[in-house]
């Protein structure tokens, strides 16, 4: 009896030391990015999993700092650019150059970078909850074009014309999701995390029990419901663009801040769209711009681009799921 | 039931023979697809093994025996620590303390005794599982090995059996 | 085999069966989900547990639609363009695992239960 309380002892010292092998996790929120930004890491070491999160964050100060329209931070930012139009080829950081070189790679013009003018006159409009004339918005959207801009691939820079004013809001978060996950990616210690940036997730490894991440879309009308979960596989990530997200409304007349660039008006082609790509920077991407253009043209890209699936919920409250996300969309309705 | 403290080079020799054919097939389970989504559920087959030691060489002997094959293949197989490992141990555990207390107590013959290690082993799998996944569900996964568990155990029993009737080791 | 062995076995048949009984009759109050099919495409999938009023779906086929209606409780069709209606005879599913059929309009209504996590690891707004 002694020596099988003492074989007991030895298997259960070894199972003890097996608890130090279970899985830690980790959690931290912040407010970057005018978002609030929730990261979720598990693994096999506290402190470094809390050290990879405390880093996925500066990456997402790093990007924030670099594409940041409102505010001076580093000599090579936004900022800095905008201030410098009509005065020539301006040598730009890295994280801004990469943004604006993928999106002159992309022939849709329903995205538009440079709207910055357009953006600005309906921010001011929406402090005092009245809508801009006509003229105000022509004149506004006279400074902007995809024309306004160019990119010198071999100096590194970037040329503006006089007047026009770059805002990444389109695509900024998704590249600043894909950094910070990149950097997570790099601590071994990881076995799996998810990086909740508002509208734009991205998940890395697999959960803890092996089965997949399940993500709720919000409903566009009712903030306390979803449309649904979808089912999430490692190294997925997904974006939603919606006319609920940031808007003012005047006369019943709901203004949202995705604004269509032939128009310069607020965007009434979708209420929410929803877009899955192994790239969060593809998801924010196309989230947008699925969200300006009319439904079955919106449908037509989803199809031709291999990259993405979508959700597309039109103003009538009618969901479109993309033929490749079928099966993993459950709905809520 | 031999009881002796100390190890002859008689019995050291069988044993080691016998750890080798543990080992052996221990690792060639790994090879059957996963009858499971859970890391380290195995048939058990390697208890025909375990059986047989513990009824001729006795508890101690058996202990050291069983200790010695997990960590042979932990490092040559499973990997030492991880998930499959420790739910392994912890089925492996289980099953020894009530196959030794059975054994010593003369409850069951091989066959039964081959009914209990797979059952005790299933359970001792399935407590280890909800405690590293953290997740109270796996338990629903308990009556389909304990299902499982009859036909190996009755397949682990009977050839412990005959191993037992054929082979002398004294 | 002695006296031992066969009370012990029929003990872990016994368990065996109590938890297949349990497992049988836990998911009614777990949730369930509709799965639409039209060939091998899976049109949708809904989870009944969010359905707080009967609804009627189409399903738009060769000859016409398949309309069903659902409740949080399960589903079944109310009317087809197929000639035998077998569909309808079939009458409501309620259990996860059973189906509906019709056959010429290649149409599978299948239920399934939910995995035991109902809430999203996450909601994207």
């Amino acid at each position: 009896m002694k020596k099988l309380l003492s074989s007991l002892l030895i298997i259960s010292s070894l199972l003890t030391t097996g608890c130090f092998f279970k899985q830690q996790s980790y959690q931290d929120t912040r407010f970057l990015m005018d978002t609030i930004i929730t990261i979720s890491v598990t693994g096999k070491d506290q402190a470094a999993i809390k050290n990879a999160t405390d880093e996925a964050f500066i990456a997402f100060k790093e990007v924030e700092d670099e594409t940041d329209r409102y505010k001076s931070h580093k000599p090579r930012d936004l900022y800095a650019l905008n201030q410098h139009n009509g005065q020539g080829p301006f040598i730009v950081g890295d994280h801004l150059y990469k943004l604006l070189l993928m999106y002159k790679e992309q022939p849709y013009t329903a995205l538009d970078l440079s709207l910055g003018p357009i953006i600005d006159v309906w921010r001011t409009h929406g402090e005092t909850k009245t809508v801009p004339s006509l003229e105000e918005i022509k004149t506004a959207l006279a400074k902007c074009g995809r024309d306004k801009f160019s990119l010198d691939t071999t100096n590194h820079t970037v040329t503006l014309t006089a007047g026009s004013n770059l805002d990444l809001g389109a695509i900024a978060k998704g590249y600043a999701v894909d950094y910070a996950a990149s950097v997570i990616t790099k601590n071994k210690a990881v076995t799996s995390a998810l990086i909740n940036a508002g509208g734009n997730i991205k998940v890395i490894g697999t959960k803890a029990n092996g089965k997949p991440w399940r993500i709720g879309i919000q409903d566009p009308r009712n903030p306390q419901e979803i449309l649904g979960i979808l089912e999430m596989k490692n190294g997925q990530a997904i974006a939603t663009s919606g006319d609920y997200q940031r808007y003012y409304e005047v006369n019943g007349v709901r203004y949202c801040h995705i604004l269509d660039p032939a128009t310069g008006q607020p965007a009434r082609n979708a209420i929410s769209t929803t877009v899955v790509s192994s790239s969060a920077l593809t998801a924010d991407f196309f989230s947008t711009l699925l969200f300006v253009l009319p439904h079955e043209e919106a449908i037509s890209v989803v199809k031709n681009t291999p990259q993405i699936e979508a959700i597309i919920v039109n103003p009538k409250g009618e969901i479109y799921v993309s033929p490749g996300l079928r099966n993993t969309f459950t709905k809520e309705k | 039931m031999p009881s002796s403290a100390k190890l002859t080079t008689q019995e050291l020799t069988q044993l080691g023979v016998l750890l080798a054919v543990a080992i052996v097939l221990r690792i060639a389970e790994n090879f059957f697809p996963y009858l499971l989504p859970l890391p380290g559920a195995r048939l058990g087959l390697a208890n025909i093994l375990t059986i047989f030691v513990l009824i001729n060489y006795g508890t101690n002997k058996a202990g050291l025996f069983l200790c010695t094959r997990i960590l042979l293949v932990g490092i040559l197989s499973t990997g030492l620590f991880t998930p499959g490992f420790l739910i392994g141990l912890g089925g492996a555990a289980l099953s020894f303390v009530f196959m030794s207390i059975a054994v010593e107590r003369n409850w069951f013959s091989p066959i039964g005794i081959g009914l209990l290690g797979a059952f005790m082993h299933n359970c001792g799998q399935i407590i280890m599982a909800v405690y590293l996944l953290n997740s109270i569900a796996v338990f629903s996964y308990l009556p389909l090995l304990i299902a499982i568990g009859i036909p190996t155990g009755l397949f682990t029993g009977t050839l412990a059996n005959i191993l037992l009737k054929r082979i002398k080791t004294t | 085999m002695r006296k031992n062995d066969y009370l012990l076995f029929v003990f872990l048949l016994f368990l065996t069966g109590m938890g297949y009984f349990l497992h049988s009759h836990v998911p009614t109050t777990d949730g369930k989900i509709l799965i639409v099919q039209h060939g091998q495409n899976i049109l949708q999938k809904i989870n009944l547990q969010t359905i707080k009023v009967p609804t009627k779906i189409s399903i738009p086929t060769e000859h016409g639609h398949v309309i069903v209606n659902i409740d949080d409780k399960g589903a079944y069709v109310v009317s087809s363009p197929c000639r035998d209606k077998l569909c309808i005879h079939q009458g409501k599913i309620t259990n996860p695992g059973q189906t509906i059929v019709c056959l010429p309009e290649k149409v599978l209504l299948t239920l399934t239960a939910t995995g035991k996590e109902g809430a999203p690891d996450a909601i994207i707004r």
